[in-house]
């Protein structure tokens, strides 16, 4: 290949992120990069797949389409449901049920995320040897800490197992309720570890802040970039993963939007299709499709609520806010931090429920005046995560639109792809797979899930094109270090 | 099931065709009430997975591939699970060779493993349903996996060890 002509690199699928991804970094004559993007290649078809389903099934059937976060689709689609059935307002047992199996979910979603993918990438430095980049060598070099990773995902499960009735697939929120409470020997089951968890939460959060902190230089200056936030929140600004209202700030901190009840979501968001991405690019209507654009998630909510109304989170959350000096953080890397902040939170959320005796109540569910349309929003692990129905008398669906929390980030994952290829990749005569890696972290930092739970064996193979400028292929690989032609 | 010294962990998405051979395999173990097995299903592997994994001495993996050199005649592999170096970690998910590393450093796990890995080849439509080539495979995994255990007793295993 010529070193002098314009060409784009391909970097496919990107690695310890959920599903099918690649980037294409284009390269202009000079190895400079002018552009980079991600591209999910987001599985099309599941809108059709669910038309003609009994609003009953759909709690059940939407898990089929993740493999990582069922449970947000089950508490999503149900939730959802429970407007078509006429119920706005479930019993206490329910709610409360719901709650405990979606902090499950959001715990053990967070924990995988940051000890299994993440913290290799900040323990042994973005520049370390693929083969050290690995949980095996936070295993060999963090025991501890590699063994807590795992059992509270395992914690998480568990509280999953016992209010879905099962660790996946699961059951237990149905249309107007739910089909189970949570019995005095499942209650004491739980108990038992939560103060540990507790204890390892804070743990994992110290991991998170202090490399923030202690690495402040690079942080500041890796894929940190302006943008608005978007989430739920309380009435009173509380953060709140199951239920609220919308709120979205600017990048100054400023309101764009507030207390806005769900429901009405198409008034205040768009999608934009852009023709060389399959993911949509949701922007805010009253800032424009340009400027409109704005990050969710774990980020965006230390961004966006007030207070956390658990005291051990809240403590941490007053430290990240007075870090970001009265203004919305943007370092792309400070999701980390606020994941785990997230997690302490969860987990004070799960004993504050276990103590609760509206657990084991028995009034489960509610029956009200039948709709013909649903809509819901949660905060999932990645962010605000929405689904919206429309069934028939025949209680069929007829309609679905999901947007996930993957594709509300989708404009600041480019952002943050171009940001760190610009820095790192630029006037270089050879791409290394450090760089590559860099870009990884920056694109890893969201938890992007691309909506893909294939993984039969042999299908990730990893394939690199390079393309000129007529965009005619001149070279491929299928090893990471391949990139390395100029 | 539970109960069982063997462990059967199949998994894969059941609403994603022949990706649900992992599953399917494991809910016809569970109808057939094989003897001396306990099942699980999942979408994939992930790091918990090693707890329960140190607590048996035989562990079969089950699931689809579309691996050309995996195929056989009958549509079917079964091999012991390799080691995990050089493999890279993909997505949130484990490879059995990954998950049995993780089991034996954290958890002394003990156990020998296998994987049955069966040849698929739908994967691309949102279906529960299993193309007709991957239900003769998974029979004939059935069959040769439930003439393997009786020919291989956890406690001829235990008795070795």
């Amino acid at each position: 290949m010529e070193s002098r002509k314009a060409r784009i690199v391909e970097i496919e699928p990107v690695t310890r992120v959920e599903g099918h991804g690649k980037v294409t970094v284009h390269l202009d004559e000079h190895n400079n990069v002018s552009e980079a993007r991600l591209h999910i290649v987001e599985f099309r078809g599941f809108e059709r797949f669910i038309r003609g389903r009994l609003l009953w099934e759909v709690p059940v059937i939407v898990q089929r389409l993740c493999g990582i976060c069922p449970v947000s689709h089950h508490i999503a689609a149900a939730k959802a449901m429970d407007m078509i059935v006429g119920v706005d307002q479930l019993t206490p047992t329910a709610e409360k049920m719901r709650r405990l199996m979606h902090y499950g979910q959001i715990m053990q979603s967070n924990v995988l995320h940051f000890f299994h993918l993440s913290s290799p990438d900040l323990l042994f430095g973005f520049d370390a040897a693929a083969k050290k980049r690995n949980i095996f060598e936070v295993i060999k070099q963090f025991p501890d800490l590699a063994k807590q990773g795992v059992l509270m995902r395992k914690y998480g499960q568990e509280v999953i197992l016992h209010t879905a009735g099962k660790k996946i697939h699961g059951t237990g929120a149905i249309p107007g309720g739910i089909n189970k409470n949570l019995s005095i020997q499942e209650r004491d089951a739980l108990l038992i570890d939560v103060d540990m968890m507790i204890s390892w939460a804070q743990n994992a959060i110290q991991v998170a802040k202090n490399y923030t902190l202690e690495h402040l230089p690079l942080v500041e200056h890796f894929a940190n970039f302006k943008s608005s936030h978007m989430s739920l929140v309380r009435e009173d600004g509380a953060l709140d993963l199951y239920h609220g209202n919308l709120r979205a700030v600017d990048a100054a901190g400023n309101i764009i939007f507030d207390q806005i009840d769900y429901r009405d979501f198409n008034d205040y968001l768009m999608e934009e299709v852009r023709s060389w991405s399959y993911m949509k690019f949701p922007f805010i209507k009253s800032r424009g499709n340009v400027d409109g654009w704005y990050r969710v998630g774990p980020l965006a909510r230390m961004n966006t609520v007030s207070f956390i109304d658990t005291p051990l989170a809240n403590k941490e959350f007053e430290e990240f806010r007075s870090f970001g000096q009265g203004k919305p953080v943007s370092m792309t890397l400070a999701y980390h931090w606020s994941r785990m902040i997230e997690v302490l939170h969860c987990v004070e959320k799960i004993k504050e429920l276990l103590h609760d005796p509206d657990l084991q109540g028995t009034d489960l569910r509610l029956k009200g005046e039948r709709r013909e349309e649903g809509i819901a929003v949660i905060e999932a692990p990645r962010g605000s995560l929405f689904h919206h129905y429309k069934v028939n008398e025949h209680d069929q669906v007829t309609y679905c639109n999901l947007i996930v929390s993957t594709t509300h980030n989708n404009t600041a994952m480019n952002r943050a792809v171009t940001d760190v290829a610009k820095k790192y990749l630029s006037g270089q005569k050879t791409i290394t797979e450090k760089m590559l890696n860099h870009i990884e972290v920056a694109v890893r930092a969201y938890d992007p899930c691309l909506s893909c739970a294939t993984h039969a064996l042999g299908q990730m193979p990893l394939v690199v094109e390079v393309l000129d400028v007529e965009g005619k292929v001149v070279d491929r690989g299928s090893q990471y270090a391949e990139l390395e032609k100029g | 099931m539970n109960g069982g010294l063997t462990l059967i962990i199949g998994y894969g998405n059941p609403g994603r065709q022949d990706d649900g051979l992992g599953p399917e395999f494991v809910r016809r173990v569970d109808d057939g009430n094989w003897q001396g097995v306990s099942t699980q299903v999942n979408y994939q592997l992930t790091v918990e997975d090693a707890v329960d994994i140190a607590r048996y001495p035989r562990i079969i993996f089950v699931d689809a591939t579309i691996e050309p050199s995996i195929a056989t005649e009958q549509g079917f592999s079964f091999t012991p699970v390799g080691e995990a170096s050089g493999q890279p970690f993909a997505s949130h998910s484990l490879t059995p060779g990954s998950l049995m590393e993780l089991a034996r450093t954290l958890f002394d796990a003990r156990a020998e493993a296998y994987i049955l890995a069966i040849s698929g080849y739908e994967f691309d439509q949102f279906e529960e349903k299993l193309s007709a080539r991957a239900e003769a495979n998974l029979l004939n995994a059935l069959d040769y996996c439930r003439q393997w255990l009786q020919r291989h007793p956890v406690s001829e295993l235990e008795s070795h060890a």
